[in-house]
């Protein structure tokens, strides 16, 4: 067919047709490297973002798990906690939500049942009847399935009461594989740029600003944009150069964008 | 070209989401200075010259900067100015003879991308060249440090002078804020303590205290050497403070009792402010001048700092222990310095007005007296007192560095700091 097709179409046709269809393949492959690109960064960007230095510096204990590839534990990650907060009470309500679909079902069906039997105004009155009584049941039954995680939740409130308080820092910091490689990383960079981070003597000491690179395939830094100024030209330009004397970053680092906040 | 532009959009949209973001935070470990260039452009003259090493010595006062200078004949593109972020200064500062023979432009470059910051066209003021770059640095600071400048400040203080055969003499000199161009303003031949600045920033004065042989009167004197007296009753006449608005001024006298007292002129009326048995001394305003602080001795003979309030008319106390003199009030940090001794050496102390909270400021030997402020709040001038001398030194409170401005051996003492004036040879 296709063999036909070509032999018909003038030349001039012919290779207009082949690089259409090269095109098409192009932008195809294009668009599914796009979308593992942007699976793959999701990840990615996520752990990034969720270590938490400040809790890492409280001289917490880190232990790391390398089976597992990341743990969202409390201690370590707060911005994680918020971002993937589906507590446990939800998903529960949603199985008893299901449930109660399903009895809702089950009566349906029964109803259906005596609706052949009796007569079609009669069974209308009934249905009418029936159905508030049935969301009256399901109302109780979630009634008590509300007071049953109360008590439960009283008699973990119990026990959390038994236990001995511990401080913040003794808590460990479990960390997985994704996580660990991220501290190591913010590790490396840290280390890199409080080489040359040298701000003048002499000013207000809650200064701050945040200074936005990009790193460029060599390991230098292509770009530096002052995101957040402190208000303080000479500290913000202190920063730039200290940002600017970064030369051959890891190799981790190249071809990314990195914000940071240069304190006093 | 559409089969290029769709093939360029891609591959930028793929580009794009190839980055991510790692966020850090970098605490400094240690301080560096920031390369600061001068340059004069166009034919090298030795006031433009001059004048440039004027800001560089101003500006390497405050340990923040690494000043160079340097001249080039012009300034044709962007691409010179971006030569000099390569030489590793991100800030230049321009300086060129303007238009008009009492005009200096000046402009402020960052390097990096060669985008003018802040230029003006200065227009001369005073006759001398290094009023012109104190200007000229007052004028560039604000943009550098987000503060105010306070380099053409001037820095009042009385110097002692023991000529052979003579009895001992103390004058009244000025100098700039580095101890500098130092004038001398009163020599007579008494002893002149205590002076103080004014409050008017168009014509600036000072007022000093003369011991004559019937009392000790207050003398007001301007930058050139004409004096007045403006306060001649029996017994203490000395310290004035001035409003911020320069209406109301409070001084000490006695006025023939046993006790100085402080006094308030406003509007030609003489109101006796405090009316107790101590000494009331070194008034200073607070800034809505709504309040005084002053010391007292009231209590054992031991002096406290007390705030006066106008309103109520009652006084409260400040320092609850030790021996406590020579309040001195900043508006910017809404603090009080003061002396205190601590083991029997005066030191330094700041008492926060919102906090409440004293903290001390120098701990080494040597009595730190008669504290004042710098206009911008960051420095604090007082007199060192050692066994053989006494020297003037400035503490940058953010730093922590101390500079001495006067020589070792002479004997200086009563620093005042002036507030910024528009022209000095005014007056």
């Amino acid at each position: 067919m296709l063999r036909w097709r070509c032999k018909v179409l003038p030349k001039l046709r012919r290779h207009f047709f082949w690089c259409k269809l090269f095109f098409v393949s192009i932008i195809g492959h294009l668009f599914l490297l796009f979308g593992l690109l942007f699976a793959y960064k999701g990840t990615y960007f996520s752990f990034a973002v969720t270590i938490n230095r400040s809790a890492l510096g409280s001289g917490a204990p880190v232990v790391f798990l390398p089976f597992r590839k990341t743990v969202k534990s409390a201690s370590v990650v707060s911005s994680v906690q918020k971002r993937n907060k589906k507590p446990k009470q939800k998903s529960n309500k949603k199985t008893v939500v299901k449930k109660l679909a399903q009895k809702k079902i089950v009566q349906k069906k029964k109803k259906k049942n005596a609706k052949l039997k009796t007569l079609a105004v009669k069974k209308e009155a009934v249905k009418v009847a029936k159905k508030p009584k049935a969301k009256k049941s399901s109302k109780n039954k979630a009634s008590r399935v509300a007071h049953k995680k109360a008590e439960s939740k009283k008699n973990i409130e119990k026990v959390v009461q038994t236990q001995p308080v511990k401080e913040s820092g003794d808590q460990p910091i479990y960390v997985g594989q994704l996580e660990m490689a991220a501290i190591q990383m913010q590790d490396e960079m840290h280390q890199e740029v409080s080489k040359s981070w040298k701000p003048p003597a002499g000013l207000p000491k809650d200064l701050q600003c945040c200074v936005k690179i990009v790193v460029d395939w060599n390991g230098r830094v292509h770009e530096a944009i002052v995101e957040k100024p402190s208000g303080v030209l000479m500290y913000d330009i202190s920063a730039r150069t200290a940002v600017a004397k970064l030369d051959e970053l890891p190799r981790w680092a190249r071809g990314k964008e990195f914000s940071i906040t240069f304190k006093q | 070209m559409k089969t290029k532009s769709f093939f360029s959009f891609f591959v930028l949209f793929f580009l794009n989401f190839s980055v991510f973001a790692v966020d850090l935070q970098v605490q400094a470990q240690q301080h560096a200075k920031v390369k600061f260039l001068i340059c004069t452009v166009g034919k090298k003259t030795a006031k433009l010259e001059a004048l440039a090493n004027r800001i560089q010595k101003d500006f390497l006062f405050t340990n923040q900067f690494a000043v160079s200078c340097r001249n080039i004949s012009t300034l044709k593109n962007k691409s010179n100015v971006k030569k000099f972020y390569n030489e590793g200064f991100p800030l230049v500062l321009f300086l060129k003879k303007g238009n008009g023979r009492k005009a200096i432009e000046w402009r402020l470059y960052d390097t990096q991308d060669a985008s003018m910051l802040v230029g003006k066209n200065y227009i001369k003021r005073g006759k001398k060249l290094d009023e012109w770059g104190h200007h000229i640095a007052d004028a560039v600071w604000p943009t550098l440090t987000g503060q105010e400048g306070f380099f053409s400040t001037k820095v009042a203080y009385c110097k002692e002078v023991r000529k052979p055969g003579k009895k001992l003499l103390k004058h009244v000199y000025i100098a700039d804020f580095d101890g500098s161009n130092e004038k001398l303003l009163v020599s007579t031949s008494t002893i002149n303590v205590a002076p103080r600045w004014n409050r008017d920033p168009d014509k600036p004065l000072l007022f000093y205290s003369e011991h004559t042989n019937k009392n000790v009167r207050l003398v007001m004197v301007n930058m050139k050497g004409h004096r007045k007296v403006v306060a001649n009753f029996d017994g203490i006449n000395m310290l004035p403070a001035f409003s911020p608005d320069g209406k109301q001024v409070v001084f000490c006298a006695s006025r023939g009792g046993g006790s100085c007292q402080l006094y308030l002129y406003q509007k030609g009326i003489l109101k006796k402010l405090t009316d107790n048995s101590g000494n009331n001394i070194s008034p200073t305003f607070s800034d809505d001048s709504k309040s005084l602080f002053y010391c007292c001795d009231v209590r054992n003979r031991c002096p406290q700092i007390y705030k006066y309030n106008f309103e109520t008319g009652k006084s409260e106390r400040l320092t609850s222990s030790g021996y406590c003199v020579s309040p001195s009030f900043c508006a910017k940090k809404n603090q009080l310095a003061y002396a205190k001794m601590v083991r029997g050496t005066m030191q330094l102390f700041l008492h926060d007005l919102s906090t409440k909270k004293d903290k001390q400021l120098t701990f080494d030997v040597g009595n730190k007296e008669e504290c004042s402020w710098s206009s911008c709040g960051n420095y604090l001038l007082f007199a060192v007192e050692t066994r053989k001398e006494s020297r003037l030194a400035m503490l940058n409170l953010n730093s922590n560095e101390r500079k001495f401005i006067t020589a070792g051996n002479s004997v200086c003492c009563y620093p005042a700091w002036s507030s910024p004036y528009s022209n000095f040879s005014a007056g």
